[in-house]
């Protein structure tokens, strides 16, 4: 079949970012997912400049970037968003000053900032179907867990629950997420695929289990519809995908407002 | 002879160089309720977040049930004056509850409803609340919901700020009782501007603006509650303790 692999990336890229994309919306970590994947662009200008695979420059550069924004957010009360924002721009800076350095650089810039899903290879798919596994296992087995330190960190610290290690996991698995799903609708679309299916579920779900349920579902949908359009019309990926969930999100809200 | 419940030896808590408590040395061996009265500011909810390890003191010691506060808060059942948790998280009440059971190994995807959730919900009168969602409570409602999961973990100790604030009277009669009848079995310490829970509860009342003074309960005089608070306070007293006005 054709675009197998693309077919394939963008189902467990849906899944997990579907699975993920509830605690975003809930924590209003939407900030945090732009901030990590403009930074991941500091490490793919690294990378780049040392002859190394960019995917891995990307994912360093977006966990660091995720534990400093903790790090930021514990000692600071003000100018939080203002840091959040020092950050996200300094990723992208640097990474195109590297890029800037690296002599005779002729990569696909356009790809890594919007992503090209359809380019994908069968390495991709096998990743990005381990990292789909590997997330569902952590959040079923521990489940209540991250609840709980989502819900109220104090109350999980006062019953010796280890808060900051979690924070500093669930960060982690959320910028891994964040970077890998940067291949599909680029860096500076990610943060929409972060957020949209949570937010789409949070308009007719009332915990947080049918929320990942139902966002996973409207992630899947949107994905591989948009796929399918661009495929068959020969469009942009990335921003097809955006536009179909961000359509989704407009007539939930306005049935929503309409029905109250 | 008994370990006190809480030892605190020159405790003093300085944060962005304000001075919130001063020199604070007591012993208090948990006989029933230690109400703490004092006026705004005076640093009675960081004296609090100190017995609970929340934060440590600038200067000197704090133990509590023996040990440190960070070592056995766990044991401790902690009502903040504001509530901790996101507003919006979408849960329902019970699951609430439950999930505040949560113990090691931390692991699975929904909490089991104990005994002690059915019973405290039974008995602070939130049965009807089990399946809405956290978020549409209101303030007094809440307050019991926060209540009914610190006591269901069956504490060694509670330490409650401000615990009636958002309740009708009712349901501050209702806190009130309970305590009383908690305090014969497990040391409280209680928060309140509600004088009148002295009479009720109060076996010991703590005194604290930048400084603490503990007295017994039946040791407090008018001229006591009014230079704490600088306001005219009456203390009636009768044969079997204060009423005030």
């Amino acid at each position: 079949m054709m675009f197998l692999d693309s077919y394939l990336v963008g189902f467990f890229l849906a899944l997990v970012c579907g699975l993920v994309s509830p605690l975003v919306v809930v924590k209003r970590l939407s900030g945090l997912t732009g901030s990590v994947s403009h930074t991941s662009f500091a490490g793919i200008g690294a990378a780049v400049l040392w002859g190394v695979n960019p995917l891995w420059g990307a994912l360093l550069s977006g966990v660091l970037a995720a534990w400093l924004i903790d790090i930021i957010q514990h000692k600071t009360r003000d100018h939080q968003d203002t840091l959040l924002a020092l950050v996200w721009v300094v990723g992208m800076a640097v990474g195109l000053l590297l890029l800037h350095f690296r002599q005779g650089y002729t990569a696909d810039l356009f790809g890594y900032l919007f992503g090209n899903i359809l380019l994908v290879s069968r390495i991709d798919t096998w990743v990005m179907m381990g990292w789909a596994m590997g997330v569902m296992g952590v959040m079923g087995v521990f489940f209540q867990l991250i609840q709980l330190v989502c819900l109220d960190d104090e109350y999980a610290l006062i019953r010796h629950v280890p808060v900051r290690w979690v924070n500093r996991c669930l960060l982690s698995v959320l910028a891994v997420t964040t970077v890998l799903a940067s291949k599909g609708v680029g860096i500076l679309l990610v943060m929409a695929l972060l957020s949209i299916p949570g937010a789409i579920a949070g308009l007719v779900c009332r915990t947080l289990p049918s929320m990942m349920w139902v966002s996973v579902g409207v992630a899947v949908a949107c994905v591989l519809g948009g796929l399918w359009v661009t495929t068959w019309f020969n469009m942009p990926s990335g921003p097809t995908m955006i536009l179909c969930l961000t359509t989704l999100y407009g007539g939930g809200y306005c049935v929503k407002r309409m029905t109250r | 002879m008994t370990v006190p419940v809480i030892r605190m030896a020159g405790v003093s808590y300085e944060v962005a160089g304000i001075q919130v408590l001063q020199d604070i040395t007591l012993e208090w061996h948990g006989q029933s309720c230690l109400v703490v009265l004092g006026p705004n500011g005076g640093g009675k909810t960081t004296w609090l977040r100190l017995l609970v390890g929340l934060i440590e003191p600038t200067v000197g010691k704090v133990t509590v049930l023996g040990d440190a506060p960070v070592r056995v808060r766990h044991r401790i059942g902690y009502l903040p004056q504001r509530p901790t948790h996101l507003r919006h998280y979408p849960i329902s009440v019970l699951d609430f509850i439950a999930l505040g059971q949560l113990k090691r190994p931390w692991i699975g995807i929904r909490p089991p409803v104990s005994d002690a959730v059915a019973h405290w919900m039974h008995s602070l009168r939130i049965e009807s609340l089990s399946t809405r969602p956290l978020s549409v409570l209101s303030g007094g409602e809440l307050q019991r919901v926060l209540l009914a999961r610190l006591l269901s973990n069956q504490p060694d100790m509670l330490v409650l700020d401000e615990p009636t604030s958002a309740m009708d009277p009712g349901g501050e009669s209702t806190l009130f009782s309970m305590v009383a009848s908690l305090s014969l079995t497990i040391p409280i310490v209680m928060v309140t501007h509600d004088l009148t829970a002295i009479p009720q509860i109060a076996t010991h009342i703590a005194c604290l603006n930048q400084r603490l003074v503990l007295h017994h309960a039946h040791d407090i005089t008018t001229d006591t509650m009014q230079s704490l608070y600088d306001f005219p306070i009456h203390l009636n007293t009768h044969r079997h303790g204060h009423d005030v006005s």
